[in-house]
């Protein structure tokens, strides 16, 4: 942390050093996104993307997470690196998540939906769904805990305490005190 | 139908007059007669009388005998109700030995009373369990638990406290009754309107012409007035001596009523009341008796004052002096106005106002400390006082000195010494009172603050103390609109800045919400030549750094900040080096660090070129997470600046951080750069703009 402070220091003070920063924009990875793979085009046209981004705010946060986390668009290309995918097929393959995500699709027809929009065969299609779900839809159910021991009883209450006056007790609303 | 008299018949109008006029004989009839009777008795002949010695010895006699029958029975009635008003006056109301109805009944009562203790504990318990509801905090045991305690054990004491205020109060009355002796005697020895009647000894022309004139008029008129208010003043005197002492007798019976009810907030009022009368109905008669004292003393010095009218008289000639009876009369009159002044008084002073007793008190504190000075020194006292706390003066520097900056400040302010400081803070504290009371109005429901309570505050002076108050109110609640605002402000920076730093306070805490962000930028940067120049004085310094302050943090201000705005919200809080003006900076960088890197920039005499300023954006935001830039306001977003120094940033970051590729058993790692967009992006993403800009670095 030390280090990144002094090179952030370093690079600020000098001139040189600081137009030495790359300002380029990389949008290699974006094809892998499921944010990124349609956001330049819809992004050229404002109805159709504060549509999408209406979408996404009303999504749960752990939804949200797996749309923007640059985690998620590695596995994606982990996962067509390991089908060899072309092109075509992983940025179809970030639309299907996408469009899980956001409810388009359903989730249990991911399989078919791969299979479908990325032509591939069931088999494979069954087996890169089930890479993604495990990889980026793992959070979810792991989160939930099951708990292995029955809640504690509530506290049994006590009997209702006896109410019954003693026929030795005045019975009045006033009670002498002072003869006591 | 039309009647006229030209046709023979009466027109329904005069019949109508007719009889409102029969109606209205009726009613001035007796007017009528008398008018009647003295225009008889002008035009009748007139004639020397001559009237036999019979009708005027009639006369004569039935009239003597009247005036006799009218002064005798007023005067046996005064001698009867002097004796018994001397008798009333000297009957204790507690004896020594006591009383038994009293003593009796009184123990009734306390043991009474005593049940209530009970009731009172309940209620405190019940209080103390159930404090969160509203109201039950006046009768917790926190609240209550002294008072409950004082109140047992002075209940009990209740009859002897009452005793000792009677005996008090009869220690007073003693001291007029030994002065006083037999007031029966001393009246009817004092009192002798028969003065008032003509004599044989009438010498001189002036006192013949007196004897004939005004003695007939006195004899007639004043003596008989004079003669019963002399009664009734003694007889409401007598009825209120009398009616005092079962009165005193069953207030202090039901004194343990009175006391218990002190232990319960709502009955406080109750036993403050019964201490009120008790004390009123006591007090009657030392002040009635001291009033008698004087009336009597000034009838026991009449003789100076008839020996001195007389030889004043017999020595005059017609028309040079008073005659004697009227002089008399006036005597007379004013010795009257004493004795019915002084019941009426007493009456006022004591039980019609319970606490009039207390506020005489007062009143003559306050006269007696104004006489000996004593009311000056302890407002000179005062004065010192606070010019020693506030390290003012000899004294003030001793203990302690000035505080630190007083004299910069001062100058500032354009303040030139305590005399000018003073009135302007005890105004700002009675507008303090002022706030406060309209704040217990509003609570209890008399006042609303709305649109007309509004307008009623712009009808009143911005510097009369409750203009200001109620302005302050509605500064607090944002309900002063800008023209207003500036208006107000240009005044008090003038004549007041202590209240105008107060108020742009006040504004603070209603968030300026009806002055645009713009026109406080312009109000406290008071740009020459604008229209707000006028607050480039001394004495609006302090509420232009309170309205810098505030722009610094609010987003409309914010977003049409610039750099002369920050200049100079700087400069008033001792430039970009002081710790102050480094805090401000800092503030305004949170939301706007495009602006503040550009002067920044100009500080440090550089030209601003798009790398330049993206670098010295890079320093403000080199360590600004994902959510604090995301709080950056659209503006800042917009320059492309800034957005040069985010990519910078994520390069950097990425440069730092690499990211790892997929190796047999190991996942690929994003770099620093990847999980700053990613973070960025998602800190955004309610925010199109800003999700658009952070897509693209």
């Amino acid at each position: 942390m030390d280090n990144q402070d002094n090179l952030f220091d370093t690079i600020d003070n000098d001139e040189s050093s600081y137009s030495s920063l790359s300002t380029e924009q990389d949008n290699s990875m974006d094809i892998y996104s499921p944010f990124d793979v349609d956001a330049e085009e819809w992004s050229n046209d404002d109805y159709k993307w504060s549509e999408f981004v209406g979408r996404i705010g009303r999504l749960p946060a752990s939804a949200q997470d797996v749309l923007f986390d640059s985690n998620a668009a590695y596995s994606i290309k982990d996962i067509a690196s390991n089908h060899e995918l072309t092109e075509d097929q992983i940025k179809n393959l970030s639309r299907v998540v996408r469009d899980t995500i956001l409810g388009d699709l359903v989730l249990g027809e991911m399989s078919s939906n791969i299979a479908t929009k990325l032509n591939l065969s069931n088999d494979i299609a069954s087996a890169i769904a089930n890479s993604i779900i495990s990889e980026l839809f793992k959070v979810a159910p792991q989160n939930k805990t099951i708990p292995k021991e029955l809640p504690p009883r509530p506290p049994v209450l006590p009997n209702r305490p006896n109410l019954k006056i003693e026929p030795d007790v005045s019975r009045g609303n006033v009670v002498d005190l002072r003869n006591k | 139908m039309e009647f006229s008299w030209s046709n023979g018949y009466f027109t329904l109008d005069r019949a109508n007059s007719a009889i409102k006029m029969s109606r209205n004989f009726k009613k001035y009839r007796k007017y009528y007669l008398a008018i009647l009777f003295a225009v008889i008795l002008v035009l009748l002949p007139i004639h020397p009388a001559k009237a036999g010695w019979l009708a005027e010895w009639t006369i004569e006699h039935t009239f003597g005998y009247v005036l006799f029958i009218v002064m005798s029975v007023a005067g046996k009635m005064i001698g009867a109700l002097a004796t018994l008003l001397n008798w009333a006056i000297h009957i204790p109301v507690y004896p020594d030995g006591g009383i038994a109805v009293i003593d009796k009944s009184w123990e009734i009562m306390r043991n009474f009373a005593n049940m209530f203790f009970i009731v009172a504990l309940i209620m405190m318990a019940f209080a103390t369990i159930f404090d969160v509801l509203p109201g039950a905090a006046k009768y917790n045991a926190r609240a209550l638990f002294g008072r409950f305690l004082l109140t047992a054990l002075l209940i009990n004491f209740s009859l002897v406290l009452g005793v000792l205020v009677i005996q008090g109060t009869q220690v007073l009355s003693n001291t007029f009754l030994v002065a006083i002796g037999d007031m029966a005697n001393r009246l009817g020895q004092d009192l002798n309107p028969s003065q008032l009647l003509p004599s044989q000894s009438s010498v001189t022309a002036a006192v013949s012409l007196d004897a004939v004139v005004f003695g007939t008029l006195a004899t007639l008129i004043f003596s008989i007035i004079l003669i019963f208010t002399y009664l009734f003043s003694i007889l409401t005197a007598l009825i209120f001596v009398f009616i005092r002492i079962p009165i005193l007798w069953a207030l202090l019976i039901v004194s343990p009523m009175a006391w218990i009810m002190n232990v319960f907030p709502a009955g406080e009022g109750t036993f403050k009341k019964w201490w009120a009368i008790f004390f009123g109905w006591n007090m009657f008669l030392p002040i009635y008796l001291f009033f008698l004292y004087f009336g009597l003393y000034f009838l026991s010095n009449q003789r100076n004052i008839i020996q001195s009218i007389a030889s004043e008289v017999s020595q005059a000639k017609i028309s040079e002096s008073l005659p004697f009876s009227l002089q008399l009369v006036f005597f007379y009159v004013m010795t009257a106005i004493f004795m019915i002044g002084g019941t009426i008084v007493a009456m006022k002073a004591s039980m019609f106002s319970g606490t009039g007793v207390v506020g005489i008190a007062k009143w003559s504190r306050g006269i007696a400390a104004k006489r000996l000075g004593l009311t000056g020194a302890n407002q000179a006292w005062q004065e010192k006082r606070k010019e020693i706390e506030g390290g003012e003066g000899r004294l003030g520097r001793i203990f302690g000195g000035p505080p630190a900056g007083l004299e910069t400040s001062r100058r500032l302010l354009g303040v030139q010494g305590a005399g000018d400081i003073k009135p302007q803070k005890e105004f700002l504290a009675k507008m303090d009172k002022e706030a406060a009371v309209l704040r217990d109005q509003e609570t209890t429901g008399k006042i609303i603050v709305d649109n007309t309570f509004k307008a009623s505050a712009l009808r009143q002076g911005a510097n009369t103390a409750k203009g200001a108050a109620m302005r302050s109110i509605l500064y607090e609640r944002g309900m002063i609109d800008a023209t207003e605002f500036d208006r107000d402000m240009a005044e008090w920076t003038q004549k007041n800045p202590f209240l105008a730093q107060r108020m742009s306070e006040q504004a603070k805490k209603g968030k300026y919400k009806k002055v645009p962000g713009k026109q406080l930028n312009d109000m406290y940067t008071a740009q020459a030549g604008s229209t707000y120049e006028k607050y480039r004085t001394p004495g609006a310094t302090a509420s232009r750094k309170e309205w810098f302050s505030f722009a610094a943090e609010d987003d409309d201000s914010l977003k049409t900040m610039d750099t002369n705005n920050i200049a100079t919200g700087v400069g008033l809080h001792g430039g970009k080096d002081s710790n102050d003006g480094k805090e401000k900076l800092k503030t305004v960088a949170k939301k706007r660090p495009d602006v503040v890197a550009e002067y920044k920039l100009k500080e440090d005499g550089l030209t601003t070129t798009p790398l330049q300023l993206s670098r010295y954006i890079f320093k403000e935001i080199k360590n600004k997470s994902p959510i604090d830039l995301s709080k950056m306001l659209d503006a800042t977003w917009a320059n492309p600046s800034f957005q040069d120094a985010l990519s910078r940033k994520a390069s950097l970051l990425q440069r730092i951080q690499p990211s790892q590729p997929a190796r047999p058993g190991k996942k690929a790692v994003p770099g620093g750069g990847d999980t700053f967009k990613s973070g960025l992006k998602k800190a955004v993403q309610n925010n199109p703009r800003k999700l658009k800009i952070a897509r693209t670095i």
